[in-house]
């Protein structure tokens, strides 16, 4: 046996239609800028207040007028059972688009959201510098008796000629001279460059 | 060159035509994306299964709480106290609906004490007060008791066409219908003290019904009373002037109509003195209906409910329920999306 009449149900509809559909719009928006965090704030804030001003009996008073909405929003406004169910209704509606985005970034993402996530995280710069400084304190163990001055023993040239010495190519390094070659070895300057910079 | 000098200016023109080097005009403007990761999304699913399943716990106890206590009253349960072994609802069908009374007497007990305020409702079932052309059959301006002719949209009960051919006071088929069952409480033989003020909406009767003036000649001479009525408006609660004519409480409670075909109103509070001061004590309780309102015909039922109230309002568990089952498919849900994040690994993926 409900309580409720008609003109407050209505308004406790289109009130929950326009704070969720504004809200899932916002779920669904790419580019937050402030014009659009004005349109979305003040559309609901707006909503709100034009309809306790319209729907107040001042306002009847005022402009005498006599209609069938009057004191309808102070009614429905001013419980704490509408504001529950309006939450409730919002979960509802919203927690199925938010799951349905948050799967599809985490376990199906395309080129471009792996991108944004990079770029988010750096993720690659990261990989980049620990795969460096991994190198670095590989090739100084590697190194560490190479240098020129030993050269000419016995043993020094197969070892440099046999490509051990060689520098791995850092595959998350974005260098302009290994585009394309990304798996190939780094010329034989490259390798004395090298060499001269651990020296 | 021929045409030099039109070019020069349409330089200039083109110059002029081109949008200012702002950035809202260049598309420039900072903008902030969310991207949902499992960092963000899994803490709100765990927060939100974490909050509404207390709040729906704490709307459940506070809709088991209230008490409340219906009677159907409309044909088996009140049988008619001056014609033998016939319900109410007979009597007024072998009457052939032409406005007679029926009483009846319904004896219920009520074995918890009903503390705190207490109020008394009546109950239709089957009653669409929601029909499109039943609520616009009204007229605003001649409840505020402003002159002039009733409106039309009161046909067919604007006018008494057939009689006098005054306007009916109040016209419309919503103030026709108008609910005239009186229902009261004994308790065992003393009279169960109720006021029928403080039931209709403040704002109502602020703003929205006023009588006009000169009001007992309004209504007993140049307005006739409304077909269904067996009292004229100005006759409804003659003690209280306050409370009489257009400005009846019980009145503009039925005027706000109700938005589903099960609904109930207010009819009267408790008013807590003597022996009512904490409420409706436990034991046997005798209900006098003066059955006037017939709602077989259409198959309609009418209901007395006795009612306990919280902050929340009347009995609803619905609402706590509904809390507790979005709250347990949250968890779920985070439960299901946390084992899903640690195990499935995808391809050339940073570790996030």
């Amino acid at each position: 046996m409900t309580q409720i009449d008609l003109q407050s149900f209505g308004f406790i509809i289109g009130t929950i239609i326009t704070v969720v559909v504004n809200l899932e719009n916002a779920l669904e928006i790419w580019y937050w800028t402030k014009f659009y965090h004005g349109t979305l704030w003040m559309t609901i804030i707006i909503y709100f207040l034009f309809y306790m001003v319209a729907y107040s009996t001042t306002f009847s008073k005022i402009f005498r007028v006599n209609f069938d909405y009057v004191g309808v929003a102070q009614s429905v406004l001013f419980t704490g059972h509408f504001w529950l169910v309006l939450l409730l209704i919002c979960a509802i509606l919203l927690l199925p688009v938010y799951c349905r985005e948050f799967y599809r970034i985490r376990f199906q993402p395309n080129e471009t959201d792996k991108a944004r996530i990079n770029q988010k995280y750096r993720h690659e710069e990261k990989a980049e510098f620990i795969t460096e400084f991994r190198q670095k304190v590989q090739l100084k163990k590697q190194l560490a008796r190479s240098s020129y001055a030993f050269a000419q023993e016995e043993g020094w040239g197969p070892l440099i000629t046999s490509g051990r010495m060689q520098v791995r190519p850092n595959p998350y390094s974005r260098t302009s001279h290994d585009l394309g070659m990304l798996h190939a070895s780094p010329s034989h300057s490259d390798n004395l460059r090298n060499l001269a910079e651990t020296l | 060159m021929p045409g030099q000098g039109e070019t020069e200016e349409d330089h200039e023109q083109q110059k002029s035509k081109k949008p200012a080097d702002t950035a809202f005009k260049q598309q420039r403007l900072p903008a902030w994306q969310p991207i949902i990761t499992a960092n963000t999304a899994l803490p709100v699913f765990l927060i939100i299964g974490l909050t509404f399943i207390p709040i729906g716990i704490v709307l459940v106890i506070t809709s088991e709480r209230v008490l409340e206590h219906d009677i159907d009253y409309t044909d088996t349960n009140c049988m008619s106290t001056t014609a033998a072994n016939t319900t109410c609802a007979q009597a007024l069908e072998n009457a052939n609906y032409t406005g007679q009374t029926c009483t009846c007497r319904i004896n219920f007990a009520l074995d918890k004490s009903f503390d705190g305020d207490v109020y008394f409702y009546y109950g239709l079932i089957n009653y669409y007060q929601n029909h499109r052309r039943y609520v616009r059959s009204r007229d605003d301006n001649q409840l505020l008791g402003k002159e002039g002719a009733a409106a039309s949209e009161c046909q067919p009960f604007q006018k008494n066409s057939t009689g006098s051919g005054k306007d009916y006071a109040p016209c419309g088929a919503i103030a026709n219908s108008k609910f005239n069952d009186t229902l009261s409480l004994l308790y065992g033989s003393e009279n169960v003290s109720v006021t029928n003020l403080g039931i209709a909406w403040s704002t109502d009767k602020a703003v929205k019904f006023k009588n006009p003036d000169n009001a007992s000649n309004y209504f007993s001479s140049t307005h006739d009373k409304p077909p269904n009525w067996k009292l004229s408006a100005w006759e409804l609660d003659e003690p209280n002037p306050e409370n009489n004519g257009y400005q009846n409480e019980d009145f503009i409670v039925w005027m706000r109509t109700a938005a589903m075909p099960t609904f109930r109103k207010l009819y009267r509070k408790l008013l807590r003195n003597s022996t009512f001061q904490n409420g409706l004590p436990k034991g046997d309780y005798t209900l006098v209906v003066t059955y006037n309102y017939p709602v077989t015909s259409f198959a309609g039922r009418k209901q007395f409910i006795i009612s306990t109230t919280s902050w929340m309002g009347g009995k609803n568990p619905f609402l706590g329920w509904s809390y507790i089952a979005v709250g347990i498919v949250c968890m779920i849900t985070f439960v299901v999306f946390f084992i899903l994040h640690k195990t499935w690994k995808i391809q050339n993926r940073p570790p996030m």
